[in-house]
């Protein structure tokens, strides 16, 4: 832990900033703030369309359904309200001189599902959004891709452009050439260590408690920190607020449930949880390998929330719990667990006539991972990961609708990790320590055309004893050269304090060992360039183009030479990515588009040897069209398809000296076993993927209860995409066959 | 309707085709490289090495190259101190002929036997010039604890046998061995004769098994009482006259890796679980220039008595009064 010495001074200046953004509001305007939620559950409705008609005035709430508009002259207006799927609300409001009009926007499910899509073409987006690099998902845009076995976000998120996986049997992912470990999970603002069910096929969030999904691939601001490459922002669902309900799903590999329901007059509440029924499905992930691996998660939220007339105050408090198990009766088998413990309470409030909003949390996040080899060979692991965080965020929107942000984080971190690698020797270490940075930014959203969002972070205590920037500074840009062209541009620093000790030549890994960067090593940093390019050619359909380049420094990767317990666990490399993405959305009434097109490159340093990581491909394109037929009918096509991922080439053979006893084998040693002699590191290419998705959904009334039924078949073509071959036999290992399968959801 | 029917049946064959196999190699261009290994034994003045080229086949199985990769003719040296020791070809006869039918190539010299922490390297010259370097160094004793290791046979304190020493360093491994010695009449001549000890004696999936020793980096040797006991039954199994056996004692001896030894061993017994796929193999080698290992380790050896009282159990005479 290092403590820097320049505390007091950026102290005062976030203070001093945060006592300068007191608001005295102009003469004869007046701030309307409010929420938007669904009139039957009260549930949010993140990004949700806010105009005040017959001015320029609006904004789009964000991901918990707030909303702010300050500097409206005071007088009556009409305000129009629309959200994907529900039918749009004129309300009349009166926004009073130097007051802010606190209000709930209630907007009720679209009954015609042809309205659905119209209501995406009214989306309202300020032209000098600072957004690059941020994708916005509601539960609902996830629903409609192809569910696979089961609707899962992280697979979702594959259908980005910049968003690289090594396989369809994985759900892990890595973003614009950096590792999966630098990818920050946020479940309602706490660290998920290790997001994963059963070896990483499935994501640990079930969707049904999910409400809102942000998705930072790079560029991203001044409040989230931590990782280098992006952050994915859940924030689930608060329950129903007015009637008690329940739903039910099954699918060809889990079973889960949902209860919902108000808690008193102004509270709710949302109980999920899902576990697995039909295992046998994960032998199509893993080669017809036996895997008998149990998992189930639970998900508990609460929430209080009172509205005044000009204010709003909401805790909320979350519980979750994972777990996967995999135990063997027989002794000689090894037996495998892990569990994510998480707690968070979050106070939000947004202050009584004056247009601040400030959110404080409490969170806790435990992960115990466990191998135990019983009488097996196998190798022991184990690894517990225990984060305390506390952290403020005070947001203010000036009358100009420029705004500032400024918070903290304090977190306290433990890690114990005990393992062997394959030879034998041990990791073992013990680690805490404190980390407290303070971030502060400004964004510039007075002009019409022009945006910026520049702020910094402040580390003022690192865990890693060799910290990274003291300072992380990020500016995020946008420029309106014309009606529906928009020029943007990103630039930031990023560190990484918390590491993984994983053999990245494992393209399947139990579970990612979490620890602080050892004292050896400085911690890793990188910097983030993005330009980008947004036209929006007609209604409803958008362009978006994005050019990156990124550096990584200092990154820990594992050292493969160590022979010893003493010997080091890492070396420290460096990389670098950089590439261009296109994203073409086509929006029209019963028919949705999109295709994306990205081209990268991404390189790592080690030891001096330079190499492409095993996700470096080349070229990827991903398509999804989604026709809705009515009558309850939807359907939608997908097809992937990228250029081979890297391997390492087979050069010969040659017969290796092994032996077990040498004081009867001593004349020649021992045996020899044929050993193969590999080529240069990752320099060869698997042959390209494709693979072609189907999905037809059926939405019907059954007496009282509304089902969904969905069939999918994935890889419908039975393309025989390669996972890898095995060195010894040359036995190639195809990802998924065709898999047809199949859900059903009810709700009452 | 017959537009329809060859459109699908277009789509048909489009769709067969692209989701078939695509022809892929996953080999690079195959050049030939060299591996020497020579492991030095403290214990001796014979040192051995070999040398041998890589090799390729047509597909995956390397088992179908029947090619004897291992060269003769090539000019290996050691220097130790300002000595320089030459290896001299040979050949021998294989105990396993299913690959190579020739005698195996290999290279001796009978007169080196280095001291303790002694550096010694080694250099082979190929014909074709091609040059493969090693360094090593002879490992150092290791120092007995013979305060806590057992002094008779079997343990009066403990379930199992122990012997324990003191690590040279962690990453050291160590092989052990407990050597029972004994006299056997046969004929009327009284023949002394050994057998090893192993380290267990378990039923296992309904098969009593023995277990042996491996190399191991703990710094003590375990053998169970159900060993001991094993072996005292086995020396005389089938005779019964028991009373033509005397166990003189036994004999614990201990060979010390040095390190590129214990890198290597450990390099060779890598074991992953079920699940994880872990698809690039490291593999260690300390040879400048190829593949394979120069290493060394030295002998050291304990001696233990046998208890009378034990000895006489199996009807055996004991040779301590």
């Amino acid at each position: 832990m290092k403590c820097k010495k320049f505390f007091l001074l950026p102290s005062l200046i976030i203070v001093f900033l945060l006592i300068a953004s007191a608001q005295i509001f102009p003469q004869g305007r007046g701030t309307l703030r409010g929420v938007v939620v669904d009139a039957q559950s009260g549930e949010a409705l993140p990004y949700s369309n806010v105009l005040i008609e017959k001015t320029n005035l609006g904004t789009s709430a964000d991901l918990k359904g707030n909303f702010t508009i300050t500097g409206v002259p005071a007088k009556d207006y009409s305000i129009r309200v629309s959200f994907l799927g529900y039918e749009t609300k004129h309300l009349n409001v009166t926004i009073k001189a130097n007051q802010v009009t606190q209000i709930t926007v209630e907007l009720s499910s679209s009954k015609v599902e042809l309205q659905t899509i119209e209501k995406i073409g009214e989306k309202y987006e300020r032209p000098n959004e600072t957004d690059l690099g941020l994708q916005k998902l509601t539960i609902r845009q996830i629903e409609m891709l192809p569910k696979g076995v089961e609707t899962d976000i992280f697979r979702s998120l594959q259908f980005l452009p910049g968003v690289q996986t090594t396989g369809d049997v994985s759900a892990r992912y890595y973003v614009r050439g950096g590792g999966s470990n630098q990818n920050l999970v946020l479940l309602n603002g706490v660290s998920v260590y290790n997001p994963f069910h059963a070896l990483g096929l499935f994501s640990i969030i079930d969707p049904e408690m999910i409400n809102a999904v942000e998705f930072y691939k790079g560029g991203f601001t001044a409040e989230n920190g931590g990782r280098l490459s992006s952050v994915l922002n859940l924030v689930t669902k608060d329950g129903n607020k007015n009637r008690y309900a329940a739903n039910a799903n099954l699918s060809f590999l889990t079973g889960k449930a949902a209860v919902e329901g108000p808690l008193g007059s102004s509270g709710s509440f949302l109980l999920t949880g899902r576990r697995t029924l039909f295992n046998n499905t994960l032998k199509k992930f893993l080669n017809f390998k036996d895997a008998p691996f149990e998992f189930h998660d639970i998900s508990l939220k609460a929430n209080y929330s009172s509205t005044g007339t000009a204010s709003l105050t909401k805790l909320s408090l979350h519980g979750f719990n994972s777990q996967d198990r995999l135990l063997n009766e027989n002794p000689e088998k090894a037996d495998y667990r892990w569990t994510n413990n998480i707690f968070g309470a979050t106070w939000f409030q947004a202050w009584e006539d004056v247009p601040i909003y400030s959110e404080t949390f409490l969170s806790i996040s435990n992960f115990e991972g466990e191998v135990s080899p019983n009488l097996s060979d196998v190798k022991p692991k184990k690894n517990i990961v225990s984060d305390i965080t506390f952290r403020t965020d005070f947001t203010n929107i000036y009358e100009s609708r420029d705004e500032i942000k400024v918070g903290y984080k304090l977190t306290s971190f433990k890690s114990e990790i005990n393992l062997e690698n394959l030879q034998g020797n041990r990791t073992s270490a013990s680690d805490k320590g404190l980390h407290f940075s303070v971030y502060g930014k400004y964004r510039f959203l007075r002009f019409e055309d022009f945006g910026a969002d520049i702020g910094t972070r402040i580390n003022f205590i690192s865990l890693a004893k060799k910290s990274a920037s003291f300072l992380e500074p990020r500016i995020n840009l946008t420029y309106n050269i014309f009606p529906g062209i928009s020029l943007k541009g990103a630039w930031g620093i990023y560190t990484q304090e918390l590491i993984t000790l994983v053999n990245e030549d494992e393209i399947i890994s139990l579970f990612e060992p979490w620890l602080i960067t050892p004292d050896y090593l400085n911690a890793s940093e990188a910097i983030h360039y993005v330009g980008g390019l947004s036209i929006k050619l007609f209604e409803g359909l958008t362009f978006d183009t994005e050019v990156y380049y990124k550096l990584l420094k200092n990154t820990a990767e594992i050292n493969d030479k160590k022979a010893d317990d003493i010997d080091r666990d890492f070396v420290q490399g460096s990389g670098k990515a950089y590439g261009a993405e296109f994203f073409v959305q086509y929006l029209q009434p019963a028919v949705q588009f999109t295709a994306s097109y990205s081209l990268s490159w991404s390189y790592k340093n080690v030891d001096g040897w330079l190499s492409y990581p095993k996700y470096d491909s080349r070229h990827n394109v991903t398509t999804n069209l989604t026709v809705l037929f009515g009558s309850g009918w939807e359907a939608s096509v997908s097809w992937f398809f990228n250029s081979g991922l890297p391997f390492t080439q087979i050069e010969g053979f040659y017969d290796k000296l092994y032996f077990d006893d040498l004081f009867y084998s001593s004349g020649l040693y021992g045996y020899y076993k044929p050993f193969t002699v590999l080529g240069d590191k990752n320099l060869g290419r698997l042959p390209t993927y494709h693979r072609l998705d189907l999905n037809v959904t059926k939405k019907f009334t059954l007496f009282f209860a509304d089902v969904a039924i969905s069939a999918s078949v994935l890889n419908t073509y039975d393309r025989k995409n390669i996972f890898y071959f095995e060195r010894d036999t040359g036995e190639r290992v195809n990802m998924l066959p065709i898999l047809p399968t199949a859900t059903i959801r009810i709700e009452l | 309707m017959r537009n329809i029917f060859i459109f699908i049946v277009l789509s048909i064959v489009i769709l067969t085709n692209i989701g078939c196999e695509e022809d892929f190699s996953p080999r690079t261009t195959y050049k030939e490289r060299y591996i020497l290994n020579c492991i030095i034994r403290g214990d001796t003045s014979l040192q051995t090495a070999t040398l041998a080229h890589t090799y390729n086949v047509e597909g995956y199985d390397p088992y179908v190259n029947t090619e004897d990769p291992f060269i003769g003719g090539a000019d290996i040296r050691i220097w130790h101190k300002d000595d320089v020791y030459f290896f001299h070809d040979s050949t021998i006869d294989r105990t396993d002929t299913s690959r190579y039918n020739a005698p195996m190539k290999f290279y001796y010299n009978n007169n080196f036997k280095p001291g303790t922490d002694d550096p010694i390297e080694i250099r082979a010259v190929l014909l074709s010039g091609k040059i493969l370097l090693g360094f090593s160094k002879l490992p150092k004793p290791v120092k007995f604890d013979l305060i806590n290791s057992d002094k008779r046979i079997p343990s009066q304190e403990n379930p199992d046998f122990r012997f324990i020493w003191q690590s040279n360093t962690s990453i050291t491994w160590y092989l052990a061995r407990l050597q029972l010695y004994y006299y056997k009449i046969e004929n009327g001549v009284q023949v002394r004769k050994s057998i090893e000890v192993p380290a267990k004696y378990d039923l296992e999936n309904g098969v009593w098994t023995t277990v042996y020793p491996k190399p191991s980096r703990t710094n003590r040797a375990l053998f169970s009482n159900a060993a001991l006991d094993y072996v005292m039954n086995k020396i005389s199994e089938g005779d019964l006259n028991k009373s033509d056996y005397t166990i003189l004692g036994a004999v614990l001896e201990l060979l010390i890796f040095d390190e590129n030894l214990s890198k290597y061993y450990s390099s060779l017994n890598g074991f992953l679980d079920d699940y994880t796929i872990r698809v690039d193999q490291a593999d260690y080698t300390n040879i400048e220039g190829g593949f394979g290992i120069f290493a060394s380790y030295i002998k050291q050896q304990s001696g233990a008595g046998v208890e009378p009282e034990y000895v006489q159990s199996f009807g055996y005479k004991s040779n301590i009064p």
